[in-house]
């Protein structure tokens, strides 16, 4: 596995969105965390990640539903919305944040190879999943997680796997969330999620020519 | 396995300052957008955890023993036993259900009951409105809202009834460890009885002095010797026997190719072909659903009629068939019960209940009963009448001949291993240990199956058995283990009666709609991510088979002892609860109870940890007098030293006690009394029957929620058989969706046109996920197919006061509309490309 760091500026734009947006999707906010997204400082932080995403729309919709509401009113609401999304009950299918129930072929379910595979991973990284941390390691929050610890310890080739994995189902899942809640806070953060898969695969790109081929697949499959 | 080292904060600002992450955060925006995150969370650790290796670990469940395969700490396999004679297909549904999308994943409660307290907005349980919280909050709210209720309305306003399958196991027995802790901490509203055998098993201990339902019948050995005509009515084991309360022998499977093997002539009196009946190409006699005590009237006044009854045997050994006579011949009201009588109610040809009645007599035969004939209005009427039948022909106590209440489920008539029994953890009522019910002076239980009435009708005086029971007032309930939203009739009553309730919390593993309706859900391990013991076969009890732990809990999940053991630590019950035992503690202690008690039969058990360690079940000799058990031969053999526990020693066809009572719809002998609607019934509205069969690929409720559903379910819809003469003129063809309707409710299914079932009759089988279009709305189409929509909630007769979820008749359309989609599943959308969907 490649130790070589991967130098370019937009490593840190990466590493923050991804913390961003694993927080996001790991559980609902409560009203202190809306109220500090929604804060100058945390719109701020919002719109550079956009900007640097080049997804500033995005970004700027966020920012606009974080501040159409008092922190605890939007807390409410984020938070049925979230129950709704992601848990699957009534209303409409869930959205389940996980890698396994978004496989081509076969049942969807929890608890698939991509665990497996996500704990291989974590491995390569010198880490696991923290003992208080109850989610399986393909879990969305945790697989961005691993995706900042690998930019932050520079380990390039499990950044392209990373990169590559999230490829391969988060667009799906995006799609599910704009499907069911078009117009919502969760659709928009995925739209901003997607971003940060493009860009980290174009950083990726100037640095690793093995890339090359899997992201034009990718591309191929989901332009 | 490194140790945990330190924390990889996700998005900690102390990360900041890590030398590999400043390295990379050069700019001062990065670092002012790490610094307003409003998140700090700790998803990742330092140090790697070594890759597990793969492993089989035994276990144990409702479906049989078998080895959970397990690679990289997931389970990918679960393997039957090798000594299963006859393992389920349903084994991948049970191994689904750890991983199946309906799992609950964390503690949650109705927003609206957490934000305005307890019942508010009672219209609005199964909205999916929850909010998820944390452990320690969900113990709090529990513990105080228990302790809320009691100080306000007492005791008897918490319900613990909780009904339900739950899992196997001698610790983990949800039902229980809800009882221990609720009567730990201040007593409660229990119930009493089933939904699988309600009617009978009260009425049994007069007619024949036990419950029977559960009890050993005559073997399958002596029926494969003895027996010349096998009668299976209304009684299906091959699909039944599955299952176990237990975990499973299936030794039914076994049994049945005895059966095939000696050609013992089968016959199987059923409104549907069942699995038993094809498979042993038995004759098939197909009555209305709900007539076959006209049936069974019309064979014994043919029995009497043509003098082919053994008057010894009723002098003998029954008590009261000289009251039960005038009935029978129409002396007493002017009707002879004959075969022409009986053909004009059942349906089945004059000449065939005579022949039936010669055949019977003339052949050593054996009647197996199954449950669903007293799961009917006035139910108690056909196993009184049943076993009237089988002492009129005089068998009972041969071998091969006689009555069998057990064979239809579970492998009853599997024979009885020579085994100890392994305790298990007790409900702590009457153990000293204060708080109990008794000892705080209230113990209330309630007939099962009128936990709705109850609500309802608070104060209000209900017959039962002999007794009252004044309705307490309930404003909690608790159901660990259950699923009242599958298992009760009459849904949309059931709804209108819920709301009665301040509050409803729910342990399950998945969002069943029983989960769904709830106020306070907590998330409980499956029986594959803990540790229990459990005994093998609820008759042949032929293994002791160590439940080992498979997986890790999955998400926030927590086992139910533990769960409960916190909600009594809150009360100030903790030690108490658990007397400072852990999990292991518990499993060591049953199995050196049995090990001691099998040391007094002569066999010596090995130390518990080489049974533990051996990773296969501990098996038990069979005897040959358990081999070649036939009920009630010692009865037979001596009616005096040997006598049953009714009031006369004897079989009762009449009953004393029962006149006592003075029920107008349980009479003191075998009664055909018309129930509120049947196929042809004179009162009845709608054309068809609905029987609602226990499923053939699930247990109840439990797998719905799992991939094995995909293997029989038809447009994600739970099946509907019909007959082509029912099917033809409503337009309807195989695999089309319908709509089940009557007045109490409307369901969609998935239509199966088949000769399989007779024709006027439609099998939705029990236990379908309800999924209402609507959840505010009482009436609100059910998307999936809970059939229970469509059965009534009465009761069967002031005697048993049990279900009728047997009872029942409605109409079936061509589902024309606009299909909507099922989301009780909580199944993901599968989108493989951006744009589609699958």
């Amino acid at each position: 596995m490649s130790q070589d760091a991967i130098t370019d500026p937009d490593a840190s734009t990466l590493i923050v969105a991804a913390e961003w947006l694993s927080g996001l999707f790991m559980a609902p906010m409560s009203s202190q965390q809306v109220a500090q997204a929604g804060s100058a400082s945390g719109q701020n932080a919002l719109r550079w990640i956009g900007t640097q995403l080049q997804a500033p729309a995005a970004a700027e919709a966020l920012c606009d539903k974080l501040t159409q509401d008092t922190p605890e009113n939007l807390a409410v609401h984020l938070q049925r919305r979230y129950t709704a999304l992601f848990e699957g009950i009534f209303r409409h299918r869930a959205v389940l944040p996980y890698e396994s129930a978004w496989q081509e072929n076969g049942v969807p379910t929890l608890g698939g190879k991509p665990v497996a595979e996500m704990e291989a991973i974590l491995r390569d990284l010198d880490v696991h999943v923290s003992a208080d941390c109850c989610e399986p390691a393909d879990h969305l929050a945790i697989e961005l997680a691993a995706l900042t610890a690998a930019l932050g310890g520079g380990y390039t080739s499990v950044t392209t796997e990373l990169v590559r994995r999230l490829q391969g189902w988060v667009p799906g899942f995006v799609q599910s969330l704009e499907n069911l809640d078009p117009e919502g806070f969760y659709a928009g953060s995925g739209k901003l999620l997607l971003a940060l898969i493009r860009t980290a695969q174009s950083v990726l790109f100037m640095t690793d020519p093995a890339v090359v081929s899997a992201n034009e697949q990718c591309e191929g499959e989901f332009a | 396995m490194s140790k945990k080292t330190h924390e990889l904060r996700g998005v900690a600002h102390t990360d900041i300052e890590s030398p590999t992450r400043r390295r990379f955060l050069q700019g001062s925006a990065a670092t002012a957008a790490l610094s307003a995150m409003p998140f700090s969370l700790s998803l990742l650790s330092g140090g790697a955890m070594a890759q597990s290796g793969s492993k089989e670990v035994i276990s144990g469940c409702h479906w049989g023993v078998f080895t959970g395969v397990v690679e990289d700490g997931r389970a990918v396999k679960f393997k039957p036993w090798g000594g299963d004679p006859q393992p389920t297909p349903m084994l991948e549904g049970v191994r689904d259900s750890i991983y199946s999308a309906s799992r609950i994943r964390y503690p949650m409660v109705r927003r609206a009951w957490l934000e305005q307290g307890p019942g508010a907005d009672p219209d609005g349980r199964g909205n999916g409105d929850f909010v998820r919280v944390s452990w320690d909050k969900a113990i709090e709210l529990v513990a105080n809202e228990l302790t809320r209720v009691r100080e306000e309305y007492g005791q008897q306003a918490v319900y613990g009834g909780s009904y339900g399958w739950k899992s196997p196991g001698k610790l983990h027995n949800c039902k229980t460890l809800l009882r221990r802790m609720l009567n730990l901490t201040g007593g409660f509203t229990s119930s009493i009885g089933d939904y699988s055998t309600g009617a009978a098993q009260v009425i049994l201990p007069y007619v024949s002095g036990s419950i029977e339902v559960y009890e050993q019948c005559t073997t399958y050995p002596v029926l494969a010797e003895h027996t010349d005509l096998m009668v299976f009515w209304g009684c299906d084991p091959r699909n039944n026997s599955q299952i176990s309360w237990q975990v499973a022998d299936h030794g039914a499977f076994k049994g049945i190719d005895q059966l095939k093997e000696a050609g013992v002539k089968t016959l199987c009196i059923d409104p549907l072909r069942t699995n038993t009946c094809d498979y042993l190409d038995g004759e098939w006699i197909a009555p209305k659903p709900q007539t076959d005590v006209p049936l069974m009237l019309g064979i014994a006044h043919t029995l009497l009629s043509e003098d082919l009854h053994d008057q010894k045997f009723l002098d003998r050994y029954t008590s009261g068939f000289e009251e039960f006579r005038p009935y029978l011949t129409g002396e007493s009201d002017g009707q002879p019960k004959d075969a022409d009588w009986a053909a004009d109610i059942c349906g089945i040809d004059a000449e065939t209940i005579r022949d039936l009645a010669r055949r019977f007599a003339n052949n050593r035969t054996m009647l197996a009963l199954g449950y669903s004939m007293q799961r009917q209005h006035h139910g108690e009427q056909s196993t009184w009448m049943l076993v009237t039948l089988a002492c009129m022909l005089g068998q009972v106590g041969l071998p091969g001949g006689g009555y069998g209440l057990s064979y239809h489920y579970s492998s009853g008539g599997a024979p009885t291993h020579n085994s100890p029994i392994v305790k298990a953890i007790d409900d702590a009522a009457g153990g000293g240990m204060g708080g109990s019910v008794d000892e705080a002076g209230s113990d209330i239980m309630i007939p099962v199956a009128r936990f709705v009435e109850t609500l309802l009708n608070p104060g209000k005086t209900m017959q039962f058995n002999g007794s009252e029971i004044e309705l307490p007032v309930i404003k909690l309930a608790y159901w660990a283990g259950g699923n009242p939203f599958a298992h009760h009739q009459d849904r949309n009553e059931m709804l209108r009666a819920w709301r009665e309730l301040d509050t409803f919390i729910v342990n399950d593993f998945q969002w069943t709609a029983t989960a769904r309706h709830a106020d306070i859900v907590l998330p409980c391990t499956t029986s594959y991510e803990r540790n229990d013991i459990e005994q093998v076969g609820d008759y042949a009890l032929s293994h002791i088979v160590a439940m080992r732990k498979i997986v890790e809990p999955q998400f926030e999940a927590r086992d139910d002892f533990d769960i409960f053991a916190a909600i009594a630590d809150k009360l100030g019950k903790g030690y108490e609860f658990t007397q400072g035992r852990s999990e292991m503690d518990w499993i060591r202690g049953f199995y050196e109870g049995a090990k001691i008690e099998a040391r007094a039969k002569g066999m010596e058990m090995p130390v518990f940890d080489v049974f533990w360690e051996s990773n296969k079940p501990l098996a038990f000799p069979l005897e040959d007098e358990q081999k070649n058990f036939v009920r009630h031969e010692a009865f037979r053999k001596d009616p005096i030293l040997n006598a049953l526990g009714t009031a006369t020693g004897k079989f009762e066809i009449y009953s004393r006690a029962i006149a006592g009572f003075a029920y107008d719809d349980c009479p003191p002998h075998p009664t055909w009394m018309e129930p509120i609607e049947r196929l042809d019934g004179p009162t009845t509205k709608y054309p068809l029957g609905i029987s609602s069969n226990h499923p053939a690929g699930r247990l109840h409720s439990q797998l719905c929620g799992t991939a094995f559903r995909e293997t029989y379910a038809v447009q994600n819809r739970e099946p509907c058989m019909i007959n082509p003469e029912d099917a033809e003129p409503r337009g309807i063809k195989d695999g089309d969706v319908v709509r089940v309707f009557n007045d109490r409710g409307q369901i969609l299914a998935g239509a199966v046109v088949t000769d399989d079932i007779m024709p006027g009759v439609i099998m939705v089988s029990e236990g379908g996920w309800f999924d209402p279009l609507d959840p505010r709305e009482i009436g609100s189409l059910c998307r999936y197919g809970d059939v229970n929509n469509l059965t009534p909630g009465i009761a069967t007769s002031k005697l048993a006061q049990a279900n009728c979820g047997q009872t029942g008749a409605g109409d079936v359309e061509k589902f024309t509309g606009e299909l909507p989609e099922v989301y009780v599943f909580s199944q993901p959308e599968i989108i493989t490309k951006p744009g589609t969907s699958a």
